[in-house]
């Protein structure tokens, strides 16, 4: 190339030659070849020195003035004047300006060409809650920033709240709401725990928010916004959803997953038992898990058996950090007030509403109950559960009892599988973040809705062969809850919405009932079996271990124990006489149990005055026409109806579907996820 | 500022441009105006060996010339005992701000690759390298062999 000893003019001379390269070419901007600045216009003409060398006019003065004075390339002393300089005429200037311009233009067209297709996706964003269902009084960015909402779960990065109450569905005026948190754990962490929370006399519905493109990004303009929560570079392909893919729910399924992977991580770093995780919202419906018992009961008994001693837990977060989560959770007691709130809630709403108002009322009432109530026994439940492994003589029929449910689980279909995954998550997921009571609190005000359904079924059922149906409730719904502990765990974060599921599932089973005249015995097993079996399961595991009158014998002096710190054995206990009486009921009690529930709402009432308690006619109450249809057209095919149906109330509702063209790029966020 | 615009695209150039006698180009982050590379020559004396360098860049460059030292010790009559260089390309008097890392790059192989023992910095090894050309080439081997970096690969 240049030996060593040799200056400079060869050199210049190529730089000099490539830089008239360069102009002659003159497609792209020429640069100054010492501060490497693209020449302005008027200095396309501009040559300082006499050997051609351009820079810009800049460089050239400080090279005069700074530095030595020679042009760099060829090192002759710069002249006063630049050698050649012919400024631009007028016209050519604006002729270049206006080539440039064009340029600019088709390169704006050419990205907004190419990003067209992106103004009907919208990308799931993992940090991103997006929250429907809050009260006025939670509608303010500052108050769900607070540590007793939003902000327990993590830094919020953002809270944008859109005051439109056009979506809130039935549950009356109510406002939505994006989080965004600076981790995406956070915000799953926050979408289980909040999710079917009910607060203010509302549910909160929670997933993981979507976000559209920036209408500038689109266009390939710069964004004047400095904090514009829009996108403005593409998205993961994987959280890329068209409008037409999140109306069939694909959305819901990345959410699913990542809910998913997220359980687990926590599961695995708890090293808790159950690791099944799920998502919590679509499959999980109650009126799913009940159809299957029709057929096959044993899975299915899990399910509701769970639900039920969920709706009892809420009893104890009251006492415990729940408080402290949610506070408005403690004005839960509206639930059965809210607008189309279903009959079947009442039922549940009580259970909140007793601890809450009152510890101490609910105790009384626990403590009063006790023997034939099923809420104190629902407090056995969950130490049990806690506190298993600690105590093996106690723990080992528990265990059994776990294990059923996860059995039953395995052998479920995949929806089944989804609802115990998404209890699994739920406990870790509370335990790791509020402690056991804290994190479980918000769902179990939804459970208890699906409570209703279930319990309905083994009330009618008790009343018919016994007169005292408060002691046959009272044994029943404990049992349930002792056999099902675990599972209740897992059911307490089902993603759906409980009041609707249960409702719809209700209405569904009683007008199967009453119109197709199913063999009278087929309703009452299939409902029995969610009980019995996970009885039965637990007995026979427990049989495999001791002899059944071991077993018993063991169980009474476990009763013996002050129920206070050993609440196990009253649990176990039931169990076991729940085995005995459920088969009772079975054999002797078929049809009776829908026509019941007077009955049984009556001596609820006379139970526990305080609480509002009504089962009546829940399935045309709750349901909205559309719903009614749907259900009823689909009745034999009731898991996947309850679902659509759910997506069709709920779409109406949903901004993005509706409106998301329309949506201007101010603050408010169009809710593009959809709940089931 | 200046330096910082055209040693970006000078860094850029150059590990495109993949010089086979100047690898390994690692430049700080934080510091664009000090680059490390390894030199790869080719000749007889110093072909079994690497060595590194060093390249100072001026803030005014490229007003100001850049500064160049050997970080590997090296057996050769232009590059003293600290590592110093006398590359005329990059002296003061000869600097031109139009001249371009890489030409500075290829000067300095040519100069390692061969000597100019009419301007050494080590007259020693100038005097030998002159009279007795074989000798040199042993020694500079062995000390290569003992001194000098292993060649990349590739």
């Amino acid at each position: 190339m240049f030996a060593i000893g040799l200056y400079g003019n060869q050199v210049g001379k190529n730089f000099s030659n490539k830089s008239l390269a360069k102009m002659s070419g003159c497609d792209e901007q020429i640069e100054c070849p010492l501060c490497m600045e693209p020449l302005e216009i008027d200095d396309i003409n501009f040559f300082p020195c006499t050997c051609g060398y351009q820079i810009c006019r800049f460089c050239w003065h400080r090279i005069r003035t700074d530095e030595n004075g020679l042009c760099p390339a060829c090192r002759k002393a710069y002249p006063e004047d630049p050698a050649k300089f012919n400024p631009l005429t007028e016209d050519e200037l604006q002729r270049i300006k206006k080539e440039r311009r064009q340029k600019d233009l088709q390169r704006k067209q050419k990205a907004a060409e190419n990003r067209k297709h992106l103004a009907n996706v919208r990308v799931v964003q993992r940090n991103l809650v997006f929250v429907v269902g809050l009260s006025t009084r939670l509608a303010d960015t500052e108050v769900l920033k607070k540590h007793e909402y939003f902000g327990k779960f993590g830094k919020i990065h953002k809270v944008v709240i859109n005051q439109s109450t056009s979506y809130a569905g039935a549950q009356g005026p109510s406002a939505s709401a994006y989080v965004t948190y600076n981790k995406t754990e956070d915000a799953l962490k926050a979408i289980t725990a909040v999710n079917n929370v009910h607060i203010d006399g509302r549910t909160l519905k929670a997933s993981l928010g979507t976000t559209k493109y920036c209408s500038h990004f689109l266009r390939g303009t710069q964004c004047p916004k400095n904090d514009c929560m829009y996108l403005h570079e593409l998205g993961e392909e994987a959280a890329s959803f068209t409008k037409e893919e999140m109306q069939v729910g694909k959305h819901q399924e990345y959410e699913q997953k990542l809910v998913e992977q997220f359980m687990n991580s926590q599961n695995t770093a708890q090293s808790q038992p159950q690791n099944k995780i799920s998502s919590r919202k679509k499959t999980v419906s109650p009126v799913q898990v009940i159809q299957p018992s029709g057929s096959p009961p044993h899975d299915e008994s899990h399910s509701p058996p769970i639900q039920l001693s969920t709706g009892q837990t809420q009893l104890i977060p009251p006492n415990t950090a729940n408080r402290e989560a949610w506070p408005s959770l403690q004005s839960s007691g509206n639930i059965g007030s809210t607008g189309s709130s279903k009959s079947n809630q009442t039922s549940t709403s009580p259970v909140d509403r007793s601890p809450e108002k009152n510890k101490t009322e609910a105790k009384t009432t626990s403590t009063k109950s006790k023997p034939t109530e099923p809420f104190a026994d629902s407090r056995p439940a969950l130490t049990l559960i806690s506190s298993a492994e600690s105590i093996p003589v106690t723990s080992s029929p528990p265990r059994l009892s776990m294990k059923n449910p996860e059995m039953l689980l395995s052998s479920l279909g995949n929806k089944r599988k989804n609802l115990g995954l998404n209890d699994g998550d739920n406990l870790s997921l509370f335990s790791s973040i509020n402690g056991f009571h804290g994190a479980r609190n918000p769902k179990p005000h939804v459970q208890p809705v699906v409570e209703v359904a279930t319990t309905e079924i083994p009330d009618s059922l008790p009343v018919n062969t016994t007169t005292d149906w408060q002691a046959a409730f009272g044994f029943g719904q404990t049992q349930n809850n002792s056999s099902t502990n675990n599972k209740d765990w897992l059911d307490d974060d089902l993603g759906f919405d409980p009041l609707e599921e249960s409702s719809r599932g209700l209405a569904d089973l009683l007008e199967k009932e009453s119109s197709s005249k199913v063999p009278p015995s087929l309703t009452p097993f299939s409902r029995m079996p969610t009980f019995m079996h996970p009885h039965h399961r637990s007995h026979n595991s427990l049989g495999h271990n001791l002899p059944p009158d071991v077993l018993s014998s063991r169980m009474m002096g476990l009763m013996n124990s002050p129920l206070h710190t050993n609440h196990y054995p009253e649990s176990m206990f039931t169990d076991l006489l729940h085995n005995k009486e459920q088969t009772q009921y079975n054999t002797n009690q078929q049809q009776n149990d829908v026509f019941n529930v007077k009955d049984w709402q009556d001596g609820l009432r006379a139970l526990l005055p305080n609480i509002n308690i009504s089962f009546g006619s829940p399935h045309n109450d709750t349901r909205t026409n559309s719903h009614h249809n749907m259900t009823q057209k689909n009745n034999t095919n009731w898991s996947s109806t309850t679902h659509r149906t759910d997506q069709s109330s709920w779409m109406p509702y949903d901004p993005a579907i509706l409106t998301s063209g329309n949506i201007s790029d101010g603050m408010y966020h169009p809710p593009s996820t959809e709940y089931s | 500022m200046a330096a910082t615009r055209r040693l970006a695209k000078e860094l850029a150039d150059l590990r495109k441009a993949g010089l086979k006698n100047f690898k390994n180009i690692n430049v700080d982050e934080q510091n664009i105006l000090l680059w490390q590379g390894l030199v790869v020559p080719d000749c007889e004396a110093y072909n079994k060996g690497a060595f590194k360098i060093q390249i100072d860049f001026p803030a005014e460059y490229p007003f100001k010339p850049p500064k160049i030292t050997f970080k590997t010790k090296i057996y050769h009559p232009n590059i003293d005992e600290k590592g110093q260089v006398c590359l005329p390309i990059i002296s003061a008097e000869n600097w031109k701000p139009a001249t371009k890392t890489d030409q500075v790059i290829q000067s300095l192989v040519a100069l390692v690759n061969e000597p100019e023992p009419e301007h050494p910095l080590r007259a020693d090894l100038a005097e030998e390298f002159s009279k007795d050309r074989k000798k040199f080439i042993k020694n500079a081997q062995e000390f290569t062999k003992k001194h000098s970096e292993k060649r990349p690969t590739d």
